[in-house]
């Protein structure tokens, strides 16, 4: 008896403490408690090629997580004044078979992507973007420093030298196999990131893309953008999840 | 105490040499080999019934070579492993001390070696070996054969992205007909033709990564700035998935696409489009 | 008999140890945490401010300033010092560097006993695995739904990182440390280790690694693996850096503690322990320590340059700087495989003095064994780049390396022959050593023929970075090396607590642990059979019943070692006092009092057989005699009482 009450209770500290462990990686695990960024239908219509319930997200892609945005408030909270992130959050959740309009105001500059094949806008309806520059947005493409980046309109490619970020977005496995969303956003005030900020004031891209949600899973989106340090540029930011990467959770 | 007080090895070897003769024709060699013989065929029996079960279908001989290796070795590895399992099941079976915990048993027989036993052990795994051998270097050198008009696709990782670009190049597929892909296709997905044998040109953009479509059988990393090569000629209509094998950072885990082997025909209509459609659609298309 | 004083009982002067006196593990941490504090101060202001290599500079002399400054503070480097200075160490520092007079507070000190290094080694041990296994948790609670969210990506990778290099750490020690420590000098006959000062040096050492390992999760967290492929880790944040000093600094502790075993079994064996007359026990902690040599090196080199690459901008694993992966990978490599059999071949030992106690028989084919392992060791160094088939690197060596790999299973095989030898016809006493002794060779079977799967080019190619691989490996260390290892711990305890082990408690764990291994590792075998990748976070819902059973099976065999945990640490609290000599074995630890003396033995052995004469003519039944007069001896009996 004296055993077993023993090992049971050997069992119980052993669970409790590994459980409050675990809660304390669980907590920090998500670094910070960002609330996911909730979209719901404002009517049905046919953007997406089909009748579908319209839903709108507008996120923006910020040079200073540190920071906060137009509206005051904090774009990553506790964001590293070295690295840029995606706000006001990295989560966002559409309901499932939903039209989704996403405007993502880019307000980072950019250089050079490793990979020409994230320039090429992929998985959106029509495969296309459309971009609304706004002030002057000096991309590494220009052979004269000064020179306006010409991009505006409708695009379904961006050069690799255009580029600030990108929102590349795939299934979970399992769910929705095939799904492959990818949209450069145009680099944004000059690519040798001076005249960068994180609100309007400063120059600005605004990207607007529709896709259609398919069944309910989540998927995980990253900026495939080397904006980070180390090799490839992939390193710090890159790696901490939550400044540019994230999911869209399809409820 | 001096040295020649003292026994070697091998005098003792010689003195219980017959009682080790005698030992090979007992009740305990019988109830062990029964042991081993069940075993045995439940071994062989699970290799080849079993473990073809427990894997995919395949969709290239590469992938069928490594269903077939499970079920060989496993049938060739079953009666050594039964052997020793067999041994350790009987002597458990025939612990008889069960009542008396506190103190040891009487010693068992003093068996040091025995020259049959240990002989015939190395020689019937070196035998083994042999085989295992023999049997990896054919399946590996049959899969190294290089087929002179394979279709060349570029594979490159990104962290944490698959790309798949199908050069422009004269594609012969079944039936000597030919495909000529005048401009370079790029794919976020892996979509190949039935029965044409493909080179894979890997690379990598950043870090290390595992090029893995799976129910291929085959895998070679993606390095920067080096290009592997891997060969396989998919056989099957269907999809399957091409994972990273290789822990490459934050989404290794999402970095999958899908693979898509489709009719020649639904491959030279999907390249006579532009090769901008889901490939799916065309497959749906021509199945309406 | 015993008429001579303990040493133990000797009174010292109030000076003797001199500085040892004030040094124990607070005054080790103030110092490693003070000179960290100053170093990161310095670091901060000065190389902090390099765009690219700031913050791995500053964690790389922070954490190197940790690990000298608590080296510093328990005592490491004393002696050193001392002798530049031209102050001997008298007989009476000495004996209070092994302990004397300090009660328990021995075991909190840079204390040069062995046994007190064996025990210090062990408890290591226990929080070590504690670590890995609650990390072990957090990884099958993410993977018990497809789509969980309890880790994110990050803290996941960090999680699986950590997990895979404690639990390398723990098992490369869990037997080399203690009990080749604890009992292995005991059985040549020996006072002590042949240097005594680098025996507390290996195990402070090792400590002082531990807390920059654990700092990882506070700066980022590793995300390459625990076997860090570059150019990945190069990319990785100033976790790595930490990482890389635990292994700079374990290295230098196994070197250290490899060295010290290799001479103290060539030098102090007692009279008449000759070559073959050595357990096999010494002899596989003689190999592994050996291996170890050639083994860890090597990883010592190769994280020495990922330092230099990460804080330094050279770039010997960055391809993009005329670096290579593979170069990483081979490095690495050479010394991971061997590093496998580092940790595997000392519990195969100690596993065989378990079955030959328990089924009350000779070990079967000695010489053999003796051979195999050496074998094992030596083949196990030129079959790195089965870990590279399918890299892309020299396919042409695909070949050769099959070969070698295959040949491993020739010496492996002698192993189990020696097993089933020895258990054939034995009077099998199930006591609790024997029961782990059983499970061994079941796990050892399973991840030997799952192996041979993965040595075959084909199949790996199938195999490779799936949970195939990960089940395989589980069962060959944690089934097959940590099972020995616990077969190991349950006999030795008696000799080295004094007391004897609650055998009921233990069973109720043992069950446990035999079972949720079984049910983890074979649903993840399936996992691997149906294509499922290793370490990734979230995974495709047609793995879920599978995951869903292999979580189930790790809290099941997480309960059985925490049960097992509190069978020992109740045991050594209020266990039964332990006899000399509970099995009736035959090897010198056993010959000898509980608790051991300093020194070990009251009187010196001589050695007239191997230790393994049961069931033989009276004269081969004696291991050893005591004294210089000692010519009677009863089979089993203790003489030195």
């Amino acid at each position: 008896m004296r055993r077993l009450v023993g090992a049971g209770g050997a069992l119980l500290l052993a669970t409790v403490v590994i459980a409050a462990i675990g809660v304390g990686f669980s907590a920090q695990s998500y670094s910070a408690p960002i609330p996911v960024l909730k979209a719901t239908p404002v009517g049905t219509d046919g953007t997406c090629g089909k009748q579908a319930p319209r839903v709108h997200l507008a996120i923006g892609a910020y040079p200073d997580s540190s920071g906060v945005d137009d509206q005051g408030n904090a774009v990553h909270p506790g964001g590293n004044p070295d690295w840029p992130a995606f706000g006001p959050s990295n989560e966002y959740s559409v309901p499932a078979g939903s039209c989704v309009t996403m405007t993502v105001t880019q307000y980072d500059s950019g250089e050079l992507l490793n990979n020409a094949y994230f320039g090429k806008v992929a998985g959106t309806i029509g495969n296309k973007i459309h971009i609304e520059s706004s002030g002057t947005n000096v991309s590494h493409c220009a052979e004269e420093p000064g020179a306006p980046a010409t991009f505006a309109g409708d695009v379904t490619e961006l050069q690799p030298c255009e580029i600030g970020h990108t929102f590349t977005m795939r299934p979970l496995p399992g769910v929705s196999p095939g799904f492959f969303l990818n949209v450069p956003l145009p680099v944004a005030g000059n690519y040798s990131g001076e005249n960068v900020g994180n609100t309007k004031d400063f120059p600005h891209q605004t990207v607007t893309f529709s896709f259609l949600a398919g069944p309910k899973g989540s998927y995980s989106w990253n900026c495939e953008f080397p904006c980070g340090h180390g090799v490839a540029s992939f390193g710090a930011v890159m790696g901490a999840y939550g400044y540019m990467s994230g999911y869209l959770h399809v409820i | 105490m001096s040295s020649n007080q003292l026994h070697n090895d091998d005098s003792i070897l010689e003195d219980l040499a017959p009682e080790v003769d005698r030992d090979l024709h007992s009740k305990h060699v019988r109830g062990t080999a029964l042991l081993w013989l069940i075993m045995t065929v439940g071994g062989v029996l699970c290799g080849i019934y079993l473990t073809p079960r427990l894997m995919p279908h395949m969709f290239a001989k590469e992938g069928r070579d490594a269903v077939l290796t499970v079920q060989v070795f496993t049938v060739v590895a079953a009666p050594v492993a039964a052997l020793v399992c067999a041994v350790a099941l009987y002597s458990l079976l025939h612990t008889r001390h069960r009542a008396s915990l506190e103190h040891p048993p009487k010693d068992g027989k003093p068996l040091r070696g025995n020259a049959l036993a240990s002989g015939a052990w190395l020689i019937v795994s070196t035998l083994l070996v042999v085989f295992l051998l023999f049997w990896g270097l054919t399946e590996w050198s049959a899969q190294q054969v290089v087929h002179a008009d394979s279709l060349t696709v570029n594979v490159v990782g990104n962290q944490w992205v698959w790309d798949f670009e199908i050069p422009a190049q004269k594609v012969r597929l079944e039936g000597d007909k030919s495909l000529i892909i005048t401009k370079a296709i790029s794919m976020s997905q892996l979509n190949l033709p039935i029965d044409v044998p493909v080179t894979f040109n890997v690379t990598s953009k950043d870090v290390t990564h595992g090029f893995w479509p799976v129910n291929l059988g085959i895998q070679v990393d993606a390095n920067p700035r080096a290009t592997t090569t891997v060969h396989a000629t998919p056989d099957r209509l269907g999809k399957f998935v091409v994972r990273c094998s290789q822990l490459c950072g934050l989404n290794h885990a999402y970095m999958y696409t899908e693979a898509n082997i489709v009719s020649d025909s639904t491959f030279e209509a999907w390249v006579a489009g532009g090769a901008t459609k889901p490939i799916g659609s065309l497959i749906a298309k021509g199945a309406a | 008999m015993m008429s001579t004083a303990l040493l133990e009982d000797t009174v010292l002067s109030p000076t003797a140890g001199r500085l040892y006196r004030r040094q124990n593990a607070l005054t080790g941490l103030l110092f490693g945490v003070g000179l960290a504090v100053l170093g990161w101060f310095i670091a901060l202001n000065t190389v902090q401010s390099n765009e690219n290599f700031g913050s791995d500079m500053t964690v790389a002399v922070t954490m190197t300033c940790w690990v000298i400054g608590f080296n510093i503070g328990i005592g490491t480097f004393n002696a050193v010092f001392a002798w530049v200075l031209g102050h001997d160490q008298s007989r009476e520092d000495e004996l209070y560097g092994a302990g004397v007079s300090q009660g328990r507070s021995r075991y909190f000190k840079y204390c040069t006993d062995h046994k007190v290094v064996g025990t210090q080694y062990l408890i290591l041990v226990f929080v070590l695995f504690f670590v890995g296994g609650t990390l072990a948790m957090m990884i099958r609670t993410q993977l018990l739904t497809p789509n969980s969210s309890f880790l994110s990506p990050q803290t996941y990778n960090a999680v699986v990182s950590i997990h895979g290099m404690c639990m390398i750490i723990a098992t490369i020690i869990m037997v080399s440390g203690p009990f080749a420590n604890f009992i292995m000098p005991i059985m040549i006959g020996a006072k002590d280790m042949a240097f005594p000062r680098l025996n507390a040096m290996s195990f402070w050492v090792v400590v002082s690694a531990v807390p920059p390992l654990l700092a990882t999760f506070f700066v980022g967290g590793v995300n390459a693996g625990w076997t860090t492929y570059a150019p990945l880790s190069v990319q990785d944040g100033p976790a790595m850096i930490c990482f890389a000093i635990t292994i700079i600094t374990f290295v230098v502790s196994v070197t250290v503690a490899g060295i010290n075993t290799l001479i103290t079994v060539l030098t102090m064996r007692a009279k008449g322990m000759t070559f073959s007359r050595m357990p096999i026990f010494v002899w596989a902690s003689v190999i592994g320590g050996g291996l170890g040599l050639y083994a860890m090196p090597a990883f010592l080199l190769a994280m020495t340059l990922m330092v230099a690459d990460k804080a330094t901008g050279t770039s010997f694993f960055v391809a993009d700087q005329g670096g290579s992966g593979w170069l990483w990978e081979n490095v690495f490599w050479i010394m991971g495989h061997p590093e496998v059999y580092v940790i595997l071949i000392p519990p195969v030992g100690a596993l065989m003095e378990v079955l030959s106690t328990f089924s009350r028989k000779p070990v079967f084919a000695y010489k053999m064994i003796i051979g195999a392992m050496t074998g094992v060791a030596g083949l196990s160094i030129m079959v790195w780049a089965h870990h590279m088939f399918t890299t892309g690197w020299a396919p042409d060596l695909a070949g050769p390396f099959m070969l070698t790999t295959e040949l491993i299973s020739i010496p492996t095989g002698i192993i189990f022959l020696a097993a089933i030898g020895t258990l054939w016809r034995g009077s099998n006493w199930v006591r609790l050593p024997m029961y782990f002794g059983f499970l061994f060779i079941w796990n050892f079977i399973v991840g030997g023929v799952t192996g041979i799967y993965l040595s075959d080019v084909p199949a790996d190619n199938y195999f490779h970075g799936n949970m195939f691989v990960t089940a395989h490996f589980h069962y060959t260390l944690l089934g097959g090396a940590m099972i020995a290892a616990t077969a190991g711990l349950c006999y030795w305890f008696p000799k080295v607590t004094g007391r004897m082990l609650d055998e009921r408690v233990g069973r109720w764990a043992f069950w446990l642990i035999a079972i949720g291994f079984q049910v983890t590792y074979m649903a993840q075998f399936y996992e691997g059979f149906k294509g499922m990748p290793r370490r990734v976070a979230n995974y495709d819902p047609v793995f879920r019943p599978e995951n869903l059973v292999s979580s189930i099976g790790a809290y099941v065999l997480m309960a059985g070692w925490v049960v097992l945990l509190y069978a020992l640490v109740s045991s050594w609290r209020n266990g039964a006092i332990a006899p000399a000599n509970p099995w009736s074995a035959k090897s010198l630890e056993w010959h000898t009092e509980t608790p051991v003396p300093l020194e070990n033995f009251l009187q010196d052995p001589l050695v007239i057989n191997d230790p393994y004469g049961y069931g033989g003519v009276a004269s081969e039944q004696i291991h050893a005699v005591f004294g210089a007069h000692a010519h009677h001896g009863a089979n089993n009996g203790d003489h030195t009482s």
